[in-house]
């Protein structure tokens, strides 16, 4: 039944995501503000976190991998990878705006920015859970002849799985901070526009706020808080208390 | 005997028994670490173990007693020296290195699984060794709502599910109470006889060397002593005179 449901989720997911990219729907007023607008804005910036997080993780896991399996690789990328982390996201945010306006992917500036604020998470998190597994089941492993992507699949993904929920927990909580203002982004574009906001959540907080839209600013934060609430009840927490059972003694 | 009451046959093992060819050897075997200067773990090892032989490798801590095993495993490799050995073996840790995602039976059956055995065959033969090591009503369980007991036998169990003729077990028992020591020692005996399989075990322990093994090789500083001949009749009574003369003779070469 909870596969069931996963993959019906999971299959929405995937169709509002090539939804939104074929045909992004950004254009807004802060001065008429409907409950669809409001809709639309949570979808979108559901959208958003969730793209950069598969980004995250897709980049995350094998960075992870390269660091603690290669000795010569973690001597070099461990120390670049804790420097480039302490950087802060939004330092670097007008620098990448100007690269991806030059081809107007204001879509895409959100979500690297989000997808760079989301990772380090992860991969702290995965090289930490990759330390954490047993000598002796690396050794079982080898007598049981599984390496390669068959060692990946049945002995280090299950194993870093509780670090990986923790660490993507992280990154959701640093990805809904980010997402506030990475989709206002005329603030970082240079002589930018109110119409070149993103649609989403973040903006249209930020917009409200500067505004005086009061009520807009509210609903908002409601829808805000209860997504959050909801992703949390309905994934966080489960993919939690499933992890228990991956955790060595 | 056949204790199982199942028959034989069930354990088709590819044991030769008219094949005289030990199925490891060590000659002249060196393992070293370089820390600076050159580390001997250990040094100009020599030994035979037959087909069907119970040994046990004997010694403190740090001694290179799990390096002599590793090497048989193929976890670790010689720096140099010849070794003959089987191209799979069982293995039993002393963590038991179980995999907490699985339960009882997908933990057993994950050897047959990853070494390519056909469902029907890894079904037939986790049933069997389940079984075997008594665990028959818990098979559904997962490692973390098991006593360290039982934990080993599902170690057990899966390391002869490889169906390899060779099983060599990392000090299996020594985070154990006495009395399930004891308890797995009559079962892997019963195991070992069934099977016929040839078993190599690390312990520390002077009286479990004696209650199980054929032969023991004691370990001093990565070098072999004279390798000791068990001349003890089986069943083994801890408590008889040639029991403890024997346990007598491995203090006095351990302390010599």
């Amino acid at each position: 039944m909870s596969t069931i449901l996963a993959v019906t989720i999971g299959i929405v997911v995937v169709v509002l995501l090539v939804l939104h990219f074929a045909n992004p729907s950004n254009k807004f007023d802060i001065n008429q503000i409907s409950a669809q607008t409001l809709l639309t804005a949570a979808i979108n910036t559901f959208l958003r976190l969730f793209a950069a997080y598969v980004l995250s993780l897709v980049f995350s896991i094998p960075l992870a991998l390269l660091i603690v399996c290669t000795p010569r690789v973690q001597g070099v990328l461990l120390p670049v990878s804790d420097v480039l982390q302490s950087i802060p996201v939004l330092a670097f945010f007008p620098v990448v705006i100007v690269f991806f306006t030059a081809s107007h992917q204001f879509e895409a500036a959100a979500i690297f920015i989000i997808f760079i604020a989301m990772m380090w998470n992860i991969v702290f998190t995965v090289i930490g859970g990759l330390q954490t597994i047993p000598k002796d089941v690396q050794s079982a492993a080898l007598v049981f002849n599984v390496f390669g992507i068959r060692k990946f699949w049945y002995i280090t993904l299950p194993a870093i799985f509780p670090f990986l929920v923790t660490g993507s927990l992280l990154a959701w909580a640093q990805g809904w901070t980010t997402v506030i203002v990475a989709e206002v982004l005329h603030t970082y574009i240079p002589n930018g526009k109110l119409s070149q906001d993103l649609l989403g959540l973040g903006s249209l907080l930020v917009d409200s706020s500067a505004q005086g839209k009061h009520a807009v600013f509210a609903a908002t934060l409601g829808i805000m808080i209860l997504l959050i609430t909801l992703i949390n009840v309905l994934v966080w927490q489960r993919l939690l208390h499933l992890a228990q059972r991956f955790k060595f003694d | 005997m056949c204790w199982s009451g199942k028959g034989c046959s069930i354990w088709p093992r590819g044991l030769n028994l008219t094949n005289p060819e030990p199925p490891i050897a060590f000659k002249n075997v060196n393992k070293t670490y370089d820390i600076g200067s050159t580390n001997y773990v250990v040094k100009g090892y020599t030994l035979s173990i037959n087909q069907g032989e119970f040994f046990c490798l004997l010694g403190q801590s740090g001694c290179g007693k799990s390096t002599v095993l590793n090497m048989i495993a193929g976890i670790e490799k010689p720096t140099n020296g010849r070794l003959v050995k089987p191209a799979l073996v069982g293995m039993v840790f002393q963590s038991g290195a179980l995999l907490p995602w699985l339960t009882v039976e997908d933990n057993v059956a994950f050897a047959g699984r990853m070494l390519g055995f056909s469902k029907s065959k890894t079904a037939k033969i986790t049933k069997q060794y389940i079984e075997m090591v008594h665990l028959q009503e818990f098979t559904k369980r997962y490692p973390r709502e098991l006593s360290g007991g039982q934990r080993q036998r599902v170690g057990i169990a899966r390391a002869f599910a490889t169906e390899s003729n060779v099983l060599l077990m990392d000090e299996p028992f020594s985070a154990l109470d006495p009395v399930i020591t004891d308890e797995l020692h009559e079962d892997l005996l019963k195991m070992w006889q069934e099977t016929h399989a040839t078993i190599v075990m690390v312990s520390h322990h002077f009286d479990e060397a004696v209650k199980l093994a054929d032969r023991i090789g004691i370990m001093k500083e990565g070098v072999l002593q004279p390798i000791m001949t068990v001349g003890v009749k089986r069943p083994r009574d801890e408590d008889s005179p040639d029991f403890l003369a024997e346990v007598k003779k491995i203090r006095q070469i351990m302390e010599g």
